[in-house]
């Protein structure tokens, strides 16, 4: 990659206003996910609370009283801020959240677009062609756009992570009897692995725009992939009974289970390879091939292709 | 010193042959103007010559070398299509800034161009708000970053007020003068008359006459009459 083309692609991104938009509604997407996860263990135990005293109270379906205590300790206890698991959650900058629960959609979905927009924007305005004249070698400016894309990312990587890491500190402060239980080493890998996460899904949203060249109908794709995958993974787990981990290696939820968040297939109970250790490695390393063979087909088609 | 040489080149989009066997010559210190009807094939010849689209056959090249193969292209060629591929959401001189960082120019060259072209007190406007003229402005100045040897500028007229075709008038004059070459696309035959020292005019993606502009026009016959007669067989969109 040249420096130039970086600088280039990079000042780009810095002096339009979609980019900003789209990492702030990634900041705000986090700041919610990380409310909810931290009014969450609360509302459920004033529930609790209710429903023991209120032989009456129903949730969502009527239920016997000892059904919803039940329910509702069980669900208080999934979601007690003080364990490891969930501490580790509210760091994921995916946002899964400790059940899933979170703004992963919101934070994959933003880095996909970032990609998207970084290429199309140039088709869209014609800057293709004063870009193309300024560096002739198309595969320059693809590298140059990966780059300047991934700095892009990992600048709102950072602030994701700063909002996570405010979570995590009101969390254990506000919890009566919690204290941090994961160390500032793992607090770390969490991080680089969200940050790695993050910028493989733009480089997937950048090759979309790439091969797709239209504004919209790449941000239709995008947005598609980031809302029919979790469905196509449900039905393919419904379907065998939470047998299959095929569908774990599509790319939203490979990028979830490498980000220290749960996959659907969890959720679904299943047990899948990419766990913790190996498992995450296994996940990004299935990202990162499917964001290089789809970089590589956007460069093949980008070098052939002609611009004007 | 540069010249601009076109030889037999050909160029089909799906079945339509938009440049068949097309061929000219652009010499140092001449503009060339480029005439030719809507879907002539005129821009397609543009596109090939800058490496924008691949030819099937023929070369389109600045002394010998494709545009591709140009190690510091955008100091040998200076160019304007279309819109000029302005970001509507960017200042004017932001879209200079990045095409700057591309090449590798000093971000001095910005305030130049900007003071060449007459958009100072406009540069730090989004282009949005811009006229069409103030973005032909902008457009010419992309094409002036570099201090190129050679001009190529489809329709760099459109949108500019007749102070704006006076200062185009003279900037590729004075360009041309001080050895330069121009290729100059354009519809405003009485901008090209004014400007041009050989025509070429191209019709249903040929050549269909190459000349001096003497040669061509004569004190009987207006470079209109000539026009009009040379596309007559082509008028129209294909």
């Amino acid at each position: 990659m040249s420096l130039a083309v970086f600088r280039a692609e990079l000042l780009k991104l810095r002096t339009t206003r979609t980019p900003w938009v789209v990492g702030i509604v990634a900041v705000a997407g986090m700041v919610l996910a990380q409310v909810l996860t931290i009014v969450l263990p609360r509302t459920l135990r004033t529930l609790e609370a209710l429903s023991g005293a209120d032989a009456g109270f129903h949730v969502g379906v009527q239920m016997s009283p000892a059904d919803t205590s039940e329910l509702l300790s069980g669900l208080a206890a999934a979601t007690d801020l003080g364990t490891a698991t969930a501490q580790r959650a509210l760091l994921d900058l995916m946002g899964s959240g400790p059940a899933g629960s979170g703004s992963s959609g919101v934070t994959a979905l933003c880095v996909l677009l970032l990609g998207a927009l970084a290429a199309t924007t140039d088709f869209r305005t014609g800057g293709i062609v004063p870009t193309a004249l300024a560096v002739p070698d198309r595969l320059r400016v693809l590298a140059g756009k990966a780059g300047a894309t991934a700095t892009a990312v990992l600048a709102i990587g950072v602030a994701l992570a700063l909002v996570t890491a405010v979570g995590l500190v009101v969390a254990v402060a506000t919890t009566p009897g919690a204290s941090l239980a994961i160390g500032p080493g793992e607090a770390l890998g969490v991080w680089a692995r969200g940050l790695a996460v993050m910028v493989l899904l733009s480089w997937l949203g950048l090759a979309v725009g790439t091969l797709v060249r239209g504004q919209v109908a790449a941000i239709v794709v995008v947005v598609a992939l980031a809302l029919v995958e979790p469905m196509v993974q449900a039905a393919a787990l419904v379907l065998t009974g939470g047998a299959t981990t095929a569908t774990s290696w599509l790319p939203i939820t490979l990028g979830s289970l490498a980000s220290a968040g749960q996959g659907a297939a969890q959720l679904f109970g299943a047990t899948t390879e990419a766990g913790p250790g190996l498992g995450v490695a296994a996940a990004l390393a299935g990202l990162l091939a499917w964001a290089a063979v789809l970089l590589v087909t956007a460069g093949a088609v980008l070098r052939r292709r002609d611009l004007a | 010193m540069t010249t601009i040489r076109i030889e037999g080149l050909h160029k089909s989009y799906g079945g339509f042959e938009a440049v068949h066997d097309v061929g000219f010559t652009a010499e140092p210190g001449r503009v060339v103007g480029l005439l030719g009807p809507n879907g002539a094939g005129k821009s397609t010849t543009l596109h090939v010559l800058l490496g924008l689209a691949r030819a099937d056959a023929g070369t389109a090249t600045f002394d010998g070398r494709r545009y591709a193969d140009l190690e510091h292209p955008v100091q040998v060629v200076g160019a304007l299509l279309d819109a000029g591929g302005l970001h509507p959401g960017r200042t004017g001189r932001d879209h200079l800034r990045v095409l700057a960082a591309a090449s590798r120019l000093p971000g001095r060259r910005v305030d130049e161009v900007l003071a060449a072209v007459g958009m100072v007190p406009a540069a730090d406007r989004r282009v949005r708000t811009y006229s069409l003229g103030m973005k032909q402005r902008l457009g010419i100045a992309t094409a002036l970053l570099g201090r190129p040897e050679v001009l190529v500028l489809d329709e760099p007229a459109n949108g500019l007020d007749p102070a704006g075709m006076r200062w185009l008038r003279e900037l590729l004059r004075t360009f041309a003068d001080d050895g330069g070459t121009v290729l100059l696309a354009s519809h405003v035959l009485g901008e090209v008359a004014q400007v041009a020292d050989d025509l070429v005019v191209i019709g249903q993606g040929r050549v269909v006459a190459a000349g001096t502009l003497a040669e061509l026009v004569t004190t009987d016959r207006s470079l209109e009459d000539v026009y009009l007669d040379l596309t007559a067989a082509t008028e129209g969109v294909r």
